[in-house]
């Protein structure tokens, strides 16, 4: 493994990292209850 | 009131058609099994084996990492959207393809999936006829085939908590038996340190062993949101997809290629075999298959029986149906060569598969002001998006150009050229107030 493939590497794990924490923050702006319906009931057929 | 409570919960069941409501949810673990179980299969040692093959320990080990967190990202991003708007893929996907052009993706990943079930039933099926000796084409083969192919069907058919029961014993029993051959090999091998010492010179350039490596589960993450949503937030979806794709699928490639390393060859099922466990390395291989393959009917049974195709008495009795349907295709496909037909269409995959994951991707995390359009049902908002087409078109041809001449990543080049080229049209479309369709096409009124 050459130095490159290493800090290819290492920044594939930071933007994984960066992903979770976007997936995350989203979630805490509108989570998921909010979005979708609580019961079969409140259920709408895609057109 | 609770009678008409039951019947509508059953007309909705694994929700087809529809958002998936809260109520209808499973619980973290009950969800990372199936996808543990969805994960867990004899093809992933086979691509471990092969990379292990052509790189060295050293080499292969990160190669590997570095191809299964590629996976991961692309899981996560698909599988929060999905957990996020209660979509299965098909549902997910007609907001970047059209209500109409969201045929190309559906059909693509639906006849790969009845292409994986015909490959692996006829290598379960082989299996168990060599175990007990029976003639193959004989009776004991056709019936082995005819109730192997059954039960890939049943519990994908009648509801996803089905898939999860068989999953609570398949996952920890081939779990066992893989570590138990893992221990013998390393043992036979004098330990892993030997093995990492090991060099022969890599016989293929290390982005080739990237694409080998990320291209092997690169279908799985894009239909992952067949799964996905059933985990009740978007924080549940990304613990349980990281754990599946970073943990399980990284250690069984290693594995793959820890065997490769000792032997020069790896395949699982054969080495149970000569270690003399008989029975026991069947079972690890039908705990895998089975796990697998009952999924991915799961998601081309949805793939089928979601619009344009017709609704029949309910959403829950068309997703039967097609799931009964296209159950029944790979079970014919197994005897008329449709495993035939997967072995040559895995070496397009990558590229077939790439600029759909990353359009959707995009479509969903790069404009954050059209997220909202997948919160109403009527928010697809195009018959065919000429942007997502073209993107995929010219997404394949520099995979197949890039990775079939080896000049480069294959499955990144398709990825990379399907994203900019959605990102841009998109982008200029929303600019402009309007739509890559109506940029084409005009709208219905002007076109009248």
């Amino acid at each position: 493994m050459t130095p490159l493939l290493w800090l290819t590497l290492a920044l594939e794990v930071l933007f994984a990292a960066w992903v979770v924490r976007l997936i995350w923050r989203t979630e805490q702006v509108r989570p998921t209850e909010q979005i979708v319906p609580a019961t079969a009931e409140e259920v709408e057929l895609v057109g | 009131m609770v009678e008409a409570d039951a019947t509508e919960d059953a007309l909705v069941g694994d929700a087809a058609r529809s958002q998936l409501p809260l109520s209808h949810r499973l619980s973290f673990w009950t969800n990372s099994f199936i996808l543990w179980g969805w994960v867990l299969v004899l093809s992933s040692f086979l691509v471990g084996g092969l990379v292990g093959k052509v790189f060295p320990l050293q080499l292969s080990m990160p190669i590997i990492f570095f191809g299964t967190l590629c996976n991961a990202i692309i899981g996560v991003l698909i599988g929060a959207a999905a957990a996020r708007t209660g979509y299965s893929s098909a549902l997910l996907f007609r907001y970047a393809y059209g209500r109409q052009g969201v045929l190309l993706p559906n059909v693509l990943m639906g006849l790969t999936n009845m292409g994986w079930f015909a490959l692996i039933l006829n290598l379960t099926r082989d299996g168990f006829v060599a175990q007990v000796g029976a003639e193959p084409g004989g009776t004991v083969w056709l019936v082995s085939t005819l109730i192997l192919g059954a039960l890939f069907i049943l519990p994908a058919a009648v509801k996803i908590r089905w898939i999860a029961y068989i999953d609570w014993f398949a996952v920890p029993g081939f779990m066992a038996i893989f570590l138990l051959v893992l221990m013998h090999v390393l043992s036979g091998a004098g330990g892993f340190t030997t093995l990492w010492a090991k060099w022969y010179e890599p016989s293929k350039p290390i982005f080739i062993g990237f694409d080998m490596a990320a291209g092997g589960w690169l279908a799985g993450v894009t239909i992952i949101a067949d799964l996905a949503r059933f985990w009740k937030n978007a924080k549940h979806a990304v613990v349980g997809i990281m754990t599946a794709y970073v943990g399980l699928v990284t250690v069984q490639y290693w594995g793959g290629a820890i065997g490769a390393a000792h032997t020069g060859e790896w395949n699982l099922f054969l080495i149970a075999g000569a270690l003399g466990l008989g029975i026991l390395a069947w079972l690890a291989l039908w705990f895998g298959a089975q796990s697998t393959v009952q999924g991915g009917t799961y998601a081309a049974g949805l793939a089928f029986s979601a619009p344009p195709i017709p609704m029949v008495r309910g959403q829950e009795f068309t997703r039967r149906i097609a799931t009964v349907g296209v159950g029944v295709l790979g079970l014919v496909g197994s005897f008329i060569g449709l495993d035939r037909f997967a072995m040559w269409w895995v070496q397009f995959l990558s590229w077939v598969v790439a600029p759909i994951a990353i359009t959707i991707i995009i479509d969903y995390w790069a404009f954050p002001e059209q997220r909202s359009r997948y919160e109403k049902t009527d928010g697809a908002d195009m018959n065919l998006n000429p942007a997502a087409f073209v993107a995929w078109i010219a997404g394949f041809i520099a995979g197949y150009y890039v990775g079939g001449n080896e000049l480069w990543s294959g499955l990144l080049s398709s990825a990379i050229v399907a994203g900019v080229i959605y990102y841009a049209w998109m982008r200029l479309a929303f600019a402009h107030g309007t739509t890559p369709e109506r940029q084409l096409f005009g709208t219905p009124k002007e076109t009248a």
